[in-house]
């Protein structure tokens, strides 16, 4: 008789584990999600078959005026890695001779996607060489070169994991940038 | 007997076979799950169990324990319950239920076990009015009648529940001081309180010890009265802090205003204190309604309260404190009234002559409102921002010089120069190389109600041959601005002419007044550099820049 009382105890203490303790809702953990190593280029001889792909890539005329148009062809396994190629894309320009990079040397934490947004955790020892107009150019290159991908709605740019006002020092990135601002620009 | 323990050990071994809840077992403690109803400890014959979070009780719990009629459809598998009129329809295994007619889904379907019939005791019991609640403490469901409750005469809040263990009541506690105003209000004895849902709940005799008031529960009725009104005895003022009593603590956010500058307060729950305003109170209308709302039946007793109330509401009380109406004095007036009645609201108003920001300190004897006067305008206010500084080199230039410290020379020169006008006050975001935020210089600018804002700053690119002078605004009002300032600084530098754009940087786009962002010339070209960095050529940027105000001034002004 006592034996079953504790047996009847454990069981629906085995219930209640199972319930998740009570009424309270459980909510799940976020799953921490592994740093990815910036700008990982390396090639893996024996990886996973790469999806090649022609995208658009901007850059500045010589005269820091208007945004200029490549096509490039980069390769990457999954869509994690083609926005980190489409991102280091930036910075090397076909045409040197017309062409200048908006992004030089762009280091960031990690680069992560999240129901259409991306987010970049930029490093805040970058050096950026650019004044405001500048700094407007580069955004906008990199918001146009990302928003290609139609999965991607919008882009949050965090400096060490937190929200800033400005990456350098004259564009606000204190709100994720969307779709529609660049169509409205 | 002994046969029926199998499928229970069966039912364990399966448990602990899963990973996660295996491990889940062995850190446990093992707690069975206990019932209080209306007040009272329930064992029933089959134990309740939680079933996706829910607890499930046998029916003659919900028929014995809330008073409910069950009638038990052996064919339909059905479970009817009526109780005041509430009629709920639960069928064995299925989530579609039946209140009052209206389908409704629930997280857990009745079960079967032991040959019991097992109900979601607080979809039940809440369908037919009955407060439950899970403490989590002692792993408790407790489920009681849902006392009528009244706050100051009118119905208290949905969110303020009441739980009944043995013959003491208790209630969530920040549901009611969120009621005074008390945000995150710290409770002096949270250990005689349980846990209820994940909030804190109190017995109403500790409610009186820690907020003050009267809590009073009719047990045979069933109702729960709130008596906790706050008196504002005085407001005065002594130096720049503003002192607001009451007889009770309140909490209030205030609220800042304009042209004149105020602050404005407004007290939950709170009246005025008769000898505050002698003519306010005592009046007749109130007893008249007093005695209208005794002749109503006993349900109907907030009704009554509110009558009272718009009765009062009528007087429209403002008093004004003396203050005398000196020009420099902080607080040029201080005034208070009966806001609203129903619910009862005091409205204090500090008005400023000059804006201020302030600090609110709560205590058990009202709110200390500190003053914290910003600096008076005196005259055309200008901001000059240097760019960048401090940890934010800003671009680099050629020579491994860097932004900061071109901007940060080009605006002491500015500013050195525009005080030499006494019609300006001049107000610099940075004389120093220290980083500021851009909300900060933003702030800056805004907090002084700046007329206009300048901000220096120096361009660069890969490209070592791009140069040139280019100015940016944002805001419509900024433009004619924008255009004499390049005027002026492209006169001045000679370099190429970028234009006047609109771009929406951070600094021109939020601050409230005509405001500038200029990019002198090229630090990544050689010879733009080599003059902006050249201490007679940062003065003659400063001139130029100063005589593109003194422009605007006197075309605009």
């Amino acid at each position: 008789m006592k034996n079953r009382r504790r047996l009847i105890g454990l069981a629906i203490f085995a219930l209640v584990l199972v319930a998740g303790c009570g009424q309270q809702n459980a909510t799940p953990a976020p799953t921490p999600t592994p740093a990815p190593q910036p700008n990982t280029s390396a090639e893996q001889p024996a990886g996973p078959e790469l999806t090649k792909q022609t995208i658009s890539v901007f850059y500045s005329d010589g005269d820091l005026l208007s945004l200029q148009e490549e096509k490039q062809e980069i390769a990457f396994a999954d869509d994690l890695e083609k926005y980190k190629k489409a991102i280091a894309t930036l910075e090397v320009p076909k045409d040197k001779e017309k062409h200048f990079p908006l992004w030089v040397d762009f280091k960031y934490h990690s680069l992560t996607f999240d129901k259409g947004r991306i987010t970049i955790d930029s490093d805040g020892k970058n050096l950026y060489n650019l004044g405001s107009g500048g700094e407007g150019m580069a955004l906008e290159a990199l918001t146009k070169t990302l928003f290609q991908f139609p999965e991607v709605e919008s882009i949050a740019i965090l400096r060490d994991g937190e929200v800033v006002d400005s990456l350098m020092g004259h564009v606000e990135i204190t709100e994720p940038f969307t779709r529609d601002q660049l169509e409205n620009k | 007997m002994k046969r029926s323990l199998y499928p229970m050990l069966l039912m364990l071994l399966v448990l602990l076979l899963i990973p996660g809840w295996a491990a889940a077992a062995t850190t446990a403690q093992d707690q069975p799950v206990n019932l209080i109803i209306g007040g009272q400890a329930v064992t029933p014959d089959v134990p309740p169990v939680i079933k996706g979070g829910r607890t499930l009780v046998p029916v003659r719990v919900i028929a014995e324990g809330l008073g409910a009629e069950v009638d038990w459809n052996a064919e339909k598998k059905t479970a009817e319950i009526t109780r005041n009129g509430q009629k709920l329809v639960l069928t064995l295994n299925s989530r579609q239920a039946v209140v009052n007619g209206k389908p409704v889904q629930l997280d857990t379907p009745p079960v079967i076990n032991q040959q019991r019939m097992l109900l979601p005791l607080r979809f039940v019991g809440e369908s037919l009015g009955i407060t439950v609640g899970w403490e989590n403490n002692n792993r408790t469901v407790i489920a009681n009648e849902t006392p009528q409750a009244t706050l100051n005469g009118q119905k208290a809040p949905e969110a303020v529940k009441f739980y009944q263990v043995n013959d003491t009541l208790y209630m969530t506690v920040q549901t009611i001081a969120d009621q005074f105003g008390l945000k995150n209000h710290s409770w002096k004895r949270p250990e005689r309180g349980l846990n209820m849902d994940g909030l804190l709940a109190l017995p109403l005799d500790q409610m009186e010890s820690e907020l003050g008031g009267t809590f009073t529960w009719s047990q045979k009725k069933n109702q729960v009265e709130i008596e906790r009104i706050s008196y504002l005895t005085d407001v005065k003022q002594k130096g720049e802090t503003v002192h607001i009593q009451t007889t009770l603590p309140v909490g209030s956010e205030a609220i800042v205003l304009n042209g004149p500058h105020r602050i404005v307060l407004d007290l939950p729950q709170t009246v005025l204190d008769e000898d505050l305003v002698p003519l306010s109170y005592g009046n007749k209308e109130a007893s008249t309604a007093e005695k209208e709302s005794d002749e109503a039946d006993e349900s109907t007793d907030e009704d009554g309260q509110a009558v009272e109330d718009e009765d009062q509401t009528a007087e429209a009380v403002q008093a004004d404190k003396d203050v005398e109406p000196v020009q420099d004095e902080l607080v040029s007036d201080l005034r208070f009234s009966q806001f609203h009645s129903s619910p009862n609201t005091v409205r204090v108003v500090i008005e400023l002559n000059q804006k201020s920001k302030y600090n609110l300190t709560y205590t058990d004897r009202g709110i200390e409102v500190q003053l914290i006067p910003q600096p008076r305008k005196t005259g055309y206010l200008i901001v000059v921002d240097a760019g960048h500084g401090g940890k934010d080199p800003g671009a680099l230039g050629v020579t491994g010089n860097h932004e900061k410290d071109y901007t940060l020379a080009v605006a002491n020169k500015t500013v050195e120069l525009l005080k030499q006008y006494p019609e300006f006050q001049v107000v610099s975001t940075r004389s120093t190389d220290v980083f500021l935020e851009l909300s900060e210089r933003v702030a800056i600018a805004n907090d002084w109600d700046a007329d206009l804002f300048l901000s220096i700053h120096a361009n660069s690119f890969s490209n070592p041959k791009s140069g040139g002078t280019e100015s940016f605004y944002y805001n419509a009002n900024s433009k004619e601005f924008a255009q004499l300032v390049h005027k002026h600084l492209q006169g001045a530098t000679g370099f190429q002419d970028r234009g006047v754009k609109s771009s929406g940087f951070y600094v021109i786009k939020h601050t409230k007044m005509p405001a500038v962002l200029t990019e002198t010339g090229f630090l990544s070209n050689p010879a733009e550099n080599s003059k902006l960095t050249s201490p007679a050529f940062q003065e003659k940027i400063a001139k130029s820049l100063v005589a593109a105000i003194r422009e605007y001034y006197q075309s605009y002004q």
